[in-house]
């Protein structure tokens, strides 16, 4: 019990840590859960929050302008949410649809200072909140907190993804094949619907109870943890295996043709609200790339971003389709911002500060919190009313948002999050989302 | 009996302290690192509550012991930047990564300077680079030592201890080769190699000759594609466009030129150049370790490997293996890699190859700073990327247009990053060499601020920077990690900012300890990589099953030893190597069928399943699934179910000294008398061995449960056929020949298994290929 209880107080150190050493034995068969499905999408690359949801335009005459693509006046507001400002752009894919569609639901976080401008450090620092490593993805934590041992708890797609050991992260780029390893034993399906098996269901089964059988005794053999734990995960991952199958049931049978398949966010979100309405899915990480534009801002940065409004968009609408459209958060990030300005290659480069938008179940929305300079600067918050004080208010980050969305979800006090992978006390508690 | 103290004003202060002494109660009173202190008579430290008398006054050991065991890891993020190579390598504080007694003697020096200064800089009271990093309790802890630095004081040390890494219980030598055969061959060892490895020298010579086998080749080209991912030029067909843009366009489609009658056609020709061009890193740390070179040379070397294809693309004619003038009917194979020289190319092995170029690429505004992260991380032991873990604000605009150079919070990682990217400055526009001047606004070129190119070296400056790199120590511990993490699956532990425990501070020491000693040995080999390999698989990291009796360090026992996910790959070969056949699905298994060659697409865990089960294609999935889910685990069984009922026909199809899996029974032996019996529990004892590594004895109970699982089977499914609830015929039926795929006569056939034998063997097999010992490399007892 004692080497359990330092194990677990040095787990976020051990890059190798399983999900056993965490999970108590008989963790699994009970378990049911009714929150939203949460999905994670990280902008990869470091966005510019001035092109989309904190805008900053051009004036006339203007010798350095935050924008080239728009004049300040031109800066729009939401049909839906008149607290929602954006940015004007969008070709294929109009911001104003989006922004239009969602500004009600929105909550909108500017002047985020990332206090990095390292690509994998902001990655981590947004998608875990905490900037050294150690932490796994708050899509992991939140998983690992409800539904620990499911076969696909959590879908780590891109973005930041380690777990460590609060579940494990489950990657599937071949739906297709779903039907096929979910019944292991089946050959085929017969005519008359039933299955033909390679084995006897009986001698599977049995099978099966003696690996258990013969796991338990290898355990009590090992001395070393990391054998240990690793046969501890192996035991409750095969456990929790053969629910795999429930999720066959509700993958959609377009989703290798349908025309946005190549979204990722659009199609890795039908996955994970295959998984969710199977009660396998809690949560989803999903990354989209390209923003990293040291050069030619303009002409690339703006088609990704297009691309993530219209994943979320596609996403809401599966979601709304399949009758969870009030059961889903859904939270973009990227690791940093990108300067006021340009440089001499009309690309932008990297800054520490960016924003956050977020909404689905529980969040208010129409609503923007923080502000920034007109050259961009994050400007310091009193944490209780989110007012600005530069005086004597604090600069928010990444763990302040983590700190409010884990309450948000309900895993404050669970242990995990509480005990293992803490967000400092010092990190003021901002009533941020909600 | 504890001698512990009680402060009643600083209980709060020293709570993470005393769950480390065991003061205070709780279960973690026998720890080993109990520590206490007492202030003098006359201190200062009057108020604090003694509890017991008779302290031994302050001496030197015990105020080190206070700092290594509670001051020392609070320090982790100091350490991340004080440390040489690091951001605040040039202020007053540097300390060493892991030596504690040096950082012992830089702290005290350093308070006895300066006294509080260190935690006016670390609580944010002063100004400080890298921002506010210790909270109240770290403060309390380095007031505490500032205290006792300063202040004549009383203290006891109780003990301390770390565990020695040559107290490590290790495997023995044969378990250890079981580990390798299977990691680097993708098979077990054979009985001979096994009863050779009784010994370690006997293992050695065993490593030895597996360390010349092309499975163990392709192992080192999977592990360095691991993390250089060059094979992405291959998948993605983009090896003949890096040639190009190298300064080979007029030669790389030579191709094209060639009319089928020549003997390949032009597609197939053009894949070999493909091939021979992506793979020319990887090939190129092939061949050094194939002719035992000092490793250093796949930085220093002077040549380009080449397959006869590849080499025309790069327009080279060499009698004899180019066969620009010997026409297309010589049987060149494209296997056949060289080392051939680039005229007017000053080439640096890895660092000025076209594909490591591509892959590693600039622009005009990243100026060689991401191949400079890339060589410095790969090759240098040092993580760029992590000099930004700590806290910066960038956000301050200045009139100064050239941040990079000044701004601490960019000079942070630019003054590390950016003597290297000059190094590079032959190859600003991208991969083709042309002889450039360097920016003014960014750092000189060199190793680094304080090792500058000579003008001298200019038009090679990729060759100079090669030399200095392999000539600097970090170089050999670089290569020691890289095939340690391919090893174990393991990457070393690192100095987090975050983490402030004695045991983790304690496991670094014990990492760093035997990474010591493996890169001075290797360097003492003249950077043999076999040597290392080997003494790394020797090491307690690899080879440990346990500590020593009565010790424990949690983050240790969680760090040293196997327990590593097989990679699709590997297990790939596994199932081949143990079963007779690839898996190739639900399709009729025999020898001639194409998809059972070496690296056929279909077989299943190098295609179809092979990113589901964690493997990585280099181009959109970079790394390895290390961690077991749901649906990994679905695709074992699947693996297991389908296998084992294809291959126990089979298997028994082979007469008993051709078989595999069944060489003491016969398909329909029944367990009904005790000689049967014994027979087939001796099959079971040998499947342990052969697919587990498993030394069991008739009467050993894992054996027993085996054998359970085969009894139970057959009783329940004999009774079932008699009662006519299950066909007597098999699912998995033989009718064809398991070689030729030709139709056996119906005497030859396998259809029937009348009594469940055959069956029951197949569940038997299921459970044994869906187990954890053959599905990890592991060191589980």
């Amino acid at each position: 019990m004692k080497n359990q209880m330092k194990r677990r107080s040095f787990l976020q150190l051990v890059s190798a840590a399983t999900a056993a050493a965490l999970l108590p034995s008989n963790t699994y068969a009970a378990e049911e859960y009714k929150g939203p499905l949460y999905i994670f999408v990280h902008a990869s690359g470091g966005w510019d929050p001035t092109s989309l949801c904190d805008p900053k335009g051009f004036e006339d005459g203007d010798a350095d302008p935050m924008n080239k693509q728009y004049r300040t006046s031109e800066i729009k507001t939401s049909a839906s949410g008149a607290n929602i400002k954006y940015a004007p752009l969008g070709n294929e894919y109009k911001f104003q649809t989006f922004f239009d569609k969602y500004g009600q639901d929105l909550l909108v976080i500017n002047g985020i200072n990332s206090q990095t401008n390292g690509h994998s450090s902001g990655t981590r620092y947004a998608g875990s909140g905490q900037l050294a490593p150690g932490f796994p993805s708050l899509a992991a934590l939140v998983a690992g907190v409800y539904l620990p041992s499911s076969p696909m708890a959590y879908l780590g797609n891109g973005g930041y993804t380690r777990t460590n050991g609060v579940t494990a992260a489950t990657r599937i780029d071949n739906a297709t094949r779903l039907s096929e390893i979910s019944n292991p034993n089946r050959i085929r399906i017969d005519g008359n619907g039933n299955d033909v098996n390679y084995h006897a269901t009986s001698a599977f089964d049995r099978m099966q109870a003696k690996r258990k059988e013969r796991l338990a005794r290898l355990r009590s053999n090992q001395s070393l943890d990391n054998v240990f734990d690793s046969l501890k995960q192996f035991d409750l991952t095969h456990v929790s295996a053969a629910d795999l199958k429930k999720i066959n049931q509700f993958i959609p049978a377009d989703i290798n043709t349908h025309e946005k398949r190549r979204n990722a966010i659009f199609t890795q979100g039908r996955l994970a609200i295959a998984g969710y309405k199977a009660g396998l899915t809690v949560s989803l990480s999903v990354s989209m790339g390209g923003f990293d534009t040291h050069g030619n801002h303009d002409g690339n940065h703006d088609r990704r971003l297009q691309d993530v409004l219209e994943g979320i968009d596609l996403l809401m609408d599966e979601a709304k389709a399949n009758g969870i459209g009030n059961d889903i958060v859904v939270v973009v990030e990227s690791e940093f911002g990108r300067t006021p300005g340009y440089n001499n290659n009309n690309g932008k480069d990297h800054w520490t500060t960016t924003s956050m938008m977020m909404m689905g179940k529980g969040i208010t929305g129409n609503r923007v919190i923080g502000q920034t300079t007109d050259r961009h600067k994050y400007m310091k918050l009193d944490p209780d009313t989110l007012a600005v004080d530069e005086d004597n208010g604090v600069a928010l980050t990444f763990a302040h948002i983590h700190k409010s969305l884990r309450e948000h979800m309900g895993i404050s006090n669970n242990a995990l999050a509480n005990e293992v992978f803490r967000i400092p006390s010092k990190i003021e508690n901002m009533p941020i989302v909600g | 009996m504890k001698n512990c103290i009680r402060w009643s004003t600083l209980v709060l202060v020293f709570a993470s302290l005393f769950a480390f002494s065991g003061c205070g109660g709780g279960d973690a009173g026998d720890d080993s690192t109990a520590i206490s202190f007492k202030p003098d008579d006359s201190g200062s430290n009057s108020g604090r509550d003694v509890e017991e008398e008779n302290f031994p006054l302050l001496n030197e050991t015990c105020v080190e012991d206070y700092f290594k065991n509670t001051v020392s890891p609070v320090m982790n993020a100091c350490y991340a930047c004080h440390v040489s190579g690091g951001a605040a390598q040039s202020t007053n504080l540097v300390f060493d990564a892991v030596d504690a007694d040096a950082n012992f003697e830089t702290l005290k020096t350093y308070i006895l300077i300066s006294n509080r200064n260190v935690i006016e800089k670390a609580d944010g009271t002063k100004g400080h680079a890298g921002g506010t990093i210790f909270d109240a309790d770290d403060v309390a802890k380095m007031d505490v030592m500032v205290d006792y630095i300063s202040n004549p004081t009383m203290c006891k040390s109780v003990t301390s201890s770390a565990i020695n890494p040559s107290s490590v219980i290790l495997a023995t030598p044969s378990n250890t080769l079981y580990s390798v055969s299977s990691m680097m061959l993708g098979r077990s060892p054979t009985p001979a190699e096994l009863n050779a490895a009784s010994t370690t020298a006997g293992m050695e010579t065993v490593l030895d000759a597996y360390m010349n086998t092309n499975a163990f080749y392709n192992w080192i080209r999977t592990s360095f594609n691991d993390f250089l991912l060059t094979d992405s030029t291959l998948v993605s067909r983009s090896s003949l466009s890096a040639v190009s843009n190298a300064g080979f366009r007029d030669s790389v489609s030579w191709y094209d030129d060639v009319t089928e009658e020549d003997g390949r056609s032009i597609r197939d020709l053009r894949e070999s150049s493909l091939k021979g061009a992506a793979r020319a890193p990887l090939e190129l740390i092939v061949n050094v370790i194939k002719k035992n070179r000092p490793f250093s040379e796949i930085l220093t070397a002077d040549y380009t490997m080449m397959n006869p294809y590849s080499a025309r693309s790069y327009g080279m004619n060499i009698s004899g293996f180019s066969f620009q003038d010997d026409g297309f009917t010589a049987n060149f194979s494209e296997d056949d890699y060289r080392e051939v020289k680039l005229s007017g190319i000053p080439q640096a092995g890895l660092l000025s190859d076209p594909i490591f170029l591509t892959q590693f690429p600039t622009t005009s505004t990243n100026r060689n700073r991401h191949r400079s992260t890339k060589v410095q991380k790969f090759f240098l032991n040092t993580d760029i990327l992590a000099l930004a873990d700590r806290p910066v604000d960038s956000t301050e605009e200045s009139e100064d247009p050239n941040p990079t150079m000044t701004n601490p919070d960019c000079t942070i990682c630019h003054i590390v990053m950016e003597p290297i990217s000059g190094a590079y400055k032959n190859y600003r526009s991208g991969v083709r060499y042309q002889v450039r001047s360097w920016y003014s606004d960014m750092q000189e070129p060199g190793l680094s601020i304080n090792k500058l190119l000579p003008a001298e070296e200019g038009d090679r400056a990729l060759q100079w920077l090669a030399g200095e790199i392999v000539k600097d120590k970090r170089f050999a511990r670089s290569i020691v990690h890289i095939f340690y993490t391919a090893l174990t699956g393991r990457e070393p532990l690192k100095v987090h900012m975050a983490v402030d425990s004695l045991e983790y501070t304690q496991a670094l020491a014990f990492e760093d300890e035997v990474f010591t000693g493996l890169t001075q040995g290797f360097i003492d080999s003249n950077m043999n990589a076999k040597k290392l390999i080997k003494e790394i698989i020797k090491s307690p990291l690899y080879r440990a099953v346990g500590l020593p009796s009565g010790e424990y360090n949690s983050v240790i026992n969680s760090n040293i030893g196997l327990a590593k996910l097989i990679t699709p790959e590997n297990l790939n070969e596994k199932v081949k190597n143990s079963t007779g056949y690839y898996w190739v699905g639900n399709r009729t298994y025999y020898k001639d069928d194409v998809r059972q060659d070496k690296g056929n697409s279909g077989q299943l865990l190098l295609n179809a399943y092979k990113i589901l089960y964690g493997g990585m294609d280099s181009v959109n999935v970079t790394e390895r699934t290390s961690e077991l889910n749901g649906v990994m685990a679905n695709i074992q069984i699947r693996l297991a179910a389908e296998m084992s009922c294809k291959i126990t026909p089979i298997d028994f199809f082979f007469t008993a000294n051709n078989r595999k899996m069944f060489p003491y029974v016969q398909k329909d032996l029944e367990p009904l008398d005790a000689e049967s019996i014994t027979k087939i529990k001796q099959n079971i004892q040998y499947l342990h061995k052969h697919f587990l590594n498993e030394d069991l004895s008739l009467d050993d109970p894992q054996l027993k449960l085996s054998y359970d699982l085969f009894f139970e089977t057959y009783e329940e499914g004999k009774a079932n056929v008699a009662a006519s609830i299950e066909s007597r015929n098999l699912n998995c039926q033989l009718t064809r020949d398991p070689i030729t795929n030709a139709s056996l006569s119906s005497d030859m056939r396998i259809t029937r298994d009348d009594n469940y034998v055959m069956r029951s063997w197949a569940v038997v097999i299921a459970y044994m290929l869906s187990d954890y010992k053959y599905l990890y490399d592991n060191t589980a007892q």
